[in-house]
């Protein structure tokens, strides 16, 4: 599905002070699975993410989704692969604070208004939130409600990837095991791109890919049948 | 609701709609001052089209035997286009009023040989009265410069009333009409100025025709005033939207910097819409949308207190003082769209660009 090609990026680039965030990196991703891609802060691991989701355009190199090269699409296709294709999960939940709980799920769902309230409303609830709570403000709901709202919101278009970004980084251990199961849940059908510096979390992912100063350092694919490496490089 | 609609954020979020809409309901004051300015134009309208209907000939006091003078009278009466009164040379001041600004004008005046004149000159201009008590050395004026003036029929009026009478005058007809001209009865056997109008011509078509008429003899044509009170008065116009500008500017900038809070506080938000591909055009619409949503809403507010205050003021005080204060201009309009258009569009254009590229990895 996705095809990373020597993709660089450098920060501030005509300046000196410039800071190199991914150096030459190259990866292949499955169509569907639990890829976590993990390393130290500053090594590059968001950067990838955002070039990955068309948030950032690389300094250099190719991404390759679907065999289309989504670096060079204009603006607008941009919006438009994220909207239709991406689902999005951040490290802080961003709900929009006057929304009520499915006005956020909502807020970017394509087509009926009403059937997203229903589709929206049966995520909720697979994710432990009831009907009552519906109707509540992100600040009537603890962290852990809130990311999961937030991964509801993700998924209401029914997206090919999801990319979460360190998304148990402020949740408790508990609220942090529901989440990583929601999207794990999610990876059986689709791809579920996982950054973070938590190994903990990434115990069942399908692949590892290990970031190091901006470069590949390591990539392991799991069995999902024994959980042996498979493979490393 | 769509959670995305501009009505729902405004909706769920009165009270910062509520301060918004005040920064732009004030705006709304321009159309009161422009009415304002409109009024005490517009007050002088009547006289500009009695003089429009009428041309005055008058005798050069250097034409020693009005000689050119009683030429022209000649050829007038001899022309089937035209009709006339004549009166006395002596000219006559109008009364000084005080406008809605509190400015003190002066209009016109016309004098007649006789009440017959005068009513001949009245049916053409439209202008219905009963003459009947009307004599020599009668003035006649209109209802509404009759209660500005604190004066009714039969008073006898002179310079402690105005500085600009010289001399005693009977006030022995009012006539309803919103004109402030004075209408004065004065024969003293003398002809030096003829009151020239037609059925045929009006306006500058009959003035030129009678300056036509009159060739190069040398006597004075009294053109419209309608010219005089604009130069008069666009000095009114000047300071007036010199005014507009002067409130747009800082309430554009009051009213940014309160939007500017609110959408700063908002920047989350809009970074989450980028990132989840709503769009830059569907966010700059959202933006576009709340303000004007904004802007509609103090502008029907506005209109409606608007409409209030102009009512209250006509009936409990301008009208009792023969003044009347218009409850829509062209000039109120005109400012109000300069101001609002000053006020909203850049802070649409600025904010929804500004909205439109929050970057949510920068967070």
């Amino acid at each position: 599905m996705f095809k990373i090609d020597n993709v660089s990026m450098i920060y501030d680039l005509n300046s000196d002070e410039k800071s190199i965030a991914l150096n030459g990196f190259s990866l292949e991703l499955p169509d569907k699975g639990f890829v976590g891609i993990i390393g130290p802060s500053g090594s590059g691991k968001s950067t990838l993410m955002y070039i990955m989701s068309t948030l950032k355009t690389p300094t250099e190199g190719k991404v390759f989704y679907n065999g289309q090269d989504i670096t060079v699409l204009s603006e607008k296709e941009k919006e438009k692969l994220r909207r239709n294709e991406f689902g999005f999960v951040f490290q802080k939940h961003y709900l929009v604070p006057y929304m009520n709980t499915i006005e956020n799920v909502c807020v970017a769902g394509n087509g009926n208004y009403k059937e997203l309230v229903a589709k929206g409303g049966k995520y909720l609830n697979s994710f432990g939130i009831k009907d009552k709570e519906f109707k509540k403000k992100p600040s009537k709901l603890s962290g852990g409600q809130c990311q999961r709202v937030a991964i509801a919101r993700a998924m209401i278009n029914e997206p090919k990837v999801i990319f979460a970004d360190e998304p148990t980084a402020s949740l408790d251990h508990e609220n942090a095991f529901k989440v990583m199961n929601i999207l794990k849940e999610y990876a059986n059908e689709k791809l579920i791109v996982v950054v973070t510096h938590d190994r903990t979390i990434l115990e069942d992912a399908d692949m590892i890919v290990k970031i190091w100063d901006g470069k590949l350092s390591e990539v392991r694919k799991m069995d999902k049948e024994s959980r042996v490496e498979d493979e490393a490089i | 609701m769509k959670p995305f609609s501009a009505l729902n954020y405004l909706k769920k979020n009165k009270n910062r709609t509520i301060i918004a809409t005040l920064m732009i309901f004030i705006s709304m004051s321009i159309i009161v001052i422009g009415n304002y300015v409109a009024s005490v134009v517009g007050t002088f309208e009547k006289d500009a089209t009695y003089s429009d209907n009428l041309v005055v000939i008058n005798m050069q006091t250097t034409d020693e035997n009005y000689k050119d003078f009683k030429s022209v009278l000649s050829d007038v009466k001899k022309d089937k286009n035209l009709s006339y009164v004549t009166s006395s040379p002596r000219g006559f001041s109008s009364l000084k009023r005080n406008t809605l600004l509190n400015i003190t004008v002066g209009d016109a005046s016309y004098a007649f040989k006789n009440r017959y004149d005068m009513k001949k000159v009245f049916d053409h201009l439209g202008i219905e009265a009963d003459l009947s008590d009307v004599k020599n050395g009668s003035i006649v004026i209109s209802e509404n410069l009759a209660k500005l003036k604190g004066i009714k029929k039969g008073d006898v009026i002179d310079k402690s009333l105005d500085d600009n009478l010289e001399e005693e005058h009977s006030v022995d007809a009012i006539i309803k009409d919103d004109c402030y001209f004075a209408f004065y009865v004065y024969d003293n056997g003398d002809t030096g100025r003829i009151f020239v109008y037609s059925e045929k011509y009006e306006g500058k078509e009959l003035y030129d025709y009678v300056a036509n008429l009159v060739g190069d003899r040398d006597v004075l044509i009294s053109s419209s005033i309608r010219e005089s009170i604009k130069r008069n008065f666009n000095v009114f116009y000047y300071i007036f939207y010199g005014v507009v500008i002067l409130v747009a500017i800082v309430l554009a900038i009051t009213t940014g910097s309160v939007l500017t809070g609110h959408y700063l506080k908002r920047r989350y938000e809009f970074g989450i819409y980028n990132a989840l591909g709503l769009g830059k055009k569907a966010i700059k619409k959202k933006v576009a949308g709340e303000i004007l949503i904004m802007d509609g809403i103090a502008f029907i507010a506005g209109c409606v207190c608007v409409l209030m205050f102009t009512f209250l003021a006509n009936e409990l005080v301008y009208k009792q003082q023969g003044m009347y204060l218009g409850y829509i201009s062209k000039t109120g309009i005109l400012g109000f769209i300069l101001c609002n258009a000053l006020i909203v569009l850049p802070n649409i254009y600025f904010k929804g660009r500004k909205m439109s590229r929050v970057d949510v990895t920068q967070f």
